[in-house]
């Protein structure tokens, strides 16, 4: 693992992705005690008020703090993207795990599924299933993770197919161990690489499609405040009030741009062919 | 683990009753084209049969490619043969499922030749190694696996310590020990070595081979060691099998085979292990012409007639088959 740092640790870009995403990640823990206003609060006397010392961001069209609302939709937004990537990863792995272990029709059906599920317009599937079931918080999270998961299933699928011709899967087998043992034990533990790596990068297209549902007014559903849903508000008002798209628009910016970084640090890391030196 | 008393190496009287058997093994590999369609099939192994007695080593030897690795496979049901039979103590196990092997899985093992992709590189050594024990449940707690496996580990010239350690923590060498430890953590009879030595160098193959004769005879094992090194081969086993193209040339006792080689490929073969002293090389015999060829369009006949220095006619249209002449099998029409 100390070269894995040891790469991930000297390339910049991901170091300052990282640096990025560790400071958006405190800021989210942190909201209730660092945010100055309480982002729900309506103040019909500071309607749009531009950025000063008192309102640092500005205020928005109910005159709400813009920084505490920042503040809050970074919760929204890794939240979202994590915990929506760490579904696709639970059903990317198993299925593209048993797919690639067991083989024949098992192999057959499951990537045919996957298949059938990338032909989809993803982004068209999540508006119509948000169009028919509630549109909150866990909606977004649940239909955004089983959107998303066949790249996944892809990746463990092909690594798990040379890891099953390995020489130690060979001698588990022949030590009589069970399938299921094997598979759990000694494959999938050595075929998460690609998976981290397809994670970290999956965290920023989750943001993006959850602020592109806030945006159209289908993803978290007011008072509470998320980066796109601000970034709504902020169309109407762009001509007279600039502050209420620029901060939010360069939040997801940010967010997205720390999460590709650090995760294209992650893949040459643990690619061994960029690696120099043990 | 010292507690049997020494059974003396060679032909003892436990030499009749074998503990495994094959007959007429087959295996061979589908070639499809991109698009799926079929373009033929390797034979990999074809028509081979051995046994191994108890406490003997068998020597299996050949060039690369000519199906020793699948013989392994197949002795160990890892893939099932397309063809033929293996027999544990009489039993017929080619078709059993698998949870009617376990037995079997216990008492037959592999050490592989790749001592850096045969163990798990996300595995502690102990968690590696006292895994199948509780797997089998033949240790009643973790602690009794755990000195198990120590006291296995010094035996194979390793540490106590070593059981916190990963695999690339470790030299070859090692990890080939530890290759060893694992597979005989189970107290196997029937050991199968596929080039357990031939990715170290000499002085680490010395102490391994040395290690797992003094295993043999601690722990009544029998050995299938699968190699392409014939004057190793000859060193250790009591019985030697040649094989080309997946088909047997020649089996018989390894001192008759190595002092009077009756198939021209083992002679050709035997003339292929270097001279210590160069003035005693054999100069006289031709070296073999050109490469192996293809398994997927094996020659006509003879698969070694196209390389053979002594080829006739016959050879060219008929596959000789393995006759017996006393203790010694060999396929050639010239014999």
């Amino acid at each position: 693992m100390r070269w894995f740092w040891k790469g991930l640790l000297e390339n910049r870009l991901a170091l300052a992705g990282a640096v990025v995403l560790v400071f958006l990640c405190i800021v989210a823990i942190l909201a209730p005690w660092i945010s100055p206003y309480d982002p729900a609060r309506i103040n019909p006397h500071a309607v749009l008020l531009p950025p000063s010392w008192s309102h640092p961001l500005g205020t928005d069209n109910l005159g709400r703090d813009l920084l505490s609302r920042m503040i809050w939709g970074t919760r929204i937004s890794l939240e979202v993207g994590v915990i929506s990537v760490g579904i696709a990863c639970v059903v990317g792995t198993l299925v593209g795990g048993v797919a690639g272990f067991y083989g024949g029709w098992v192999d057959s059906m499951l990537m045919r599924l996957v298949d059938v599920m990338l032909c989809f317009p993803t982004f068209f599937l999540i508006l119509a299933v948000i169009a028919v079931l509630e549109p909150s918080i866990w909606n977004i999270m649940v239909v955004i993770g089983i959107t998303s998961w066949m790249g996944i299933a892809r990746l463990v699928r092909a690594e798990v197919l040379t890891l099953r011709e390995r020489e130690f899967v060979l001698a588990a087998r022949a030590l009589g161990l069970s399938k299921g043992r094997i598979l759990l034990r000694h494959i999938l533990p050595n075929a998460l690489a690609p998976v981290l790596v397809a994670a970290t990068l999956g965290v920023g297209a989750a943001i993006l499609t959850e602020s592109a549902l806030s945006f159209l007014g289908i993803g978290v559903q007011p008072p509470t405040p998320s980066w796109g849903s601000i970034l709504a508000v902020g169309k109407d008002y762009i001509e007279v009030a600039w502050w209420l798209s620029l901060f939010p628009g360069l939040a997801i910016l940010v967010a997205v741009l720390g999460y590709n970084l650090l995760g294209e640090g992650i893949r040459d890391a643990v690619d061994p062919r960029l690696r120099r030196s043990r | 683990m010292a507690q049997e008393a020494r059974v003396p190496c060679g032909v003892g009287e436990g030499m009749s009753t074998p503990i495994l058997e094959g007959k007429g093994l087959k295996k061979g590999y589908p070639i499809k084209t991109p698009m799926g369609r079929l373009k033929g099939i390797v034979k990999a192994v074809d028509g081979v049969s051995f046994s191994l007695s108890e406490s003997e080593i068998l020597g299996v030897v050949g060039e690369s490619g000519c199906g020793k690795s699948t013989l392994a496979r197949l002795i160990l049901r890892l893939e099932r043969p397309d063809g033929g039979c293996i027999l544990f103590k009489g039993r017929d196990i080619t078709m059993c499922k698998e949870r009617e092997m376990r037995e079997f899985r216990r008492r037959v093992q592999i050490v592989f030749q790749d001592p850096f992709s045969s163990l798990n590189p996300r595995m502690k050594v102990g968690t590696m190694l006292m895994e199948p024990l509780l797997v089998h449940r033949l240790v009643p707690s973790k602690r009794v696996a755990r000195d198990r496996v120590a006291s296995l580990l010094e035996r194979v010239g390793l540490s106590t310590q070593d059981m916190e350690r990963y695999p690339h923590q470790f030299s070859g060498g090692e990890r080939q020990r530890i290759g060893i430890a694992r597979a005989l953590v189970l107290d196997p009879q029937v050991v199968v070595a596929d080039e357990p030595t031939s990715s170290l160098d000499v002085f680490v193959q010395a102490q391994v081979v040395n290690l797992m004769l003094g295993l043999m005879e601690e722990r009544r094992l029998s050995y299938v060691f699968i190699s392409h090194n014939l004057s190793l081969v000859g060193q250790i086993a009591h019985r030697i099998m040649v094989l080309y193209l997946g088909r047997v040339m020649e089996a018989g006792p390894a001192h008759q085979l190595m002092e009077e080689p009756l198939h021209p490929y083992t002679q050709v073969l035997l003339d292929s292990i270097p001279a210590p002293d160069p003035k005693e090389a054999h100069l006289h015999r031709l070296p073999p012409l050109g490469d192996v060829p293809s398994p997927i369009n094996p020659p006509p006949g003879c698969p070694f007639h196209p390389r053979c220095p002594q080829a006739q006619e016959v050879c060219r249209r008929e596959a000789p088959s393995l006759c017996s002449l006393g203790d010694r099998e060999v396929a050639c029409h010239l014999v």
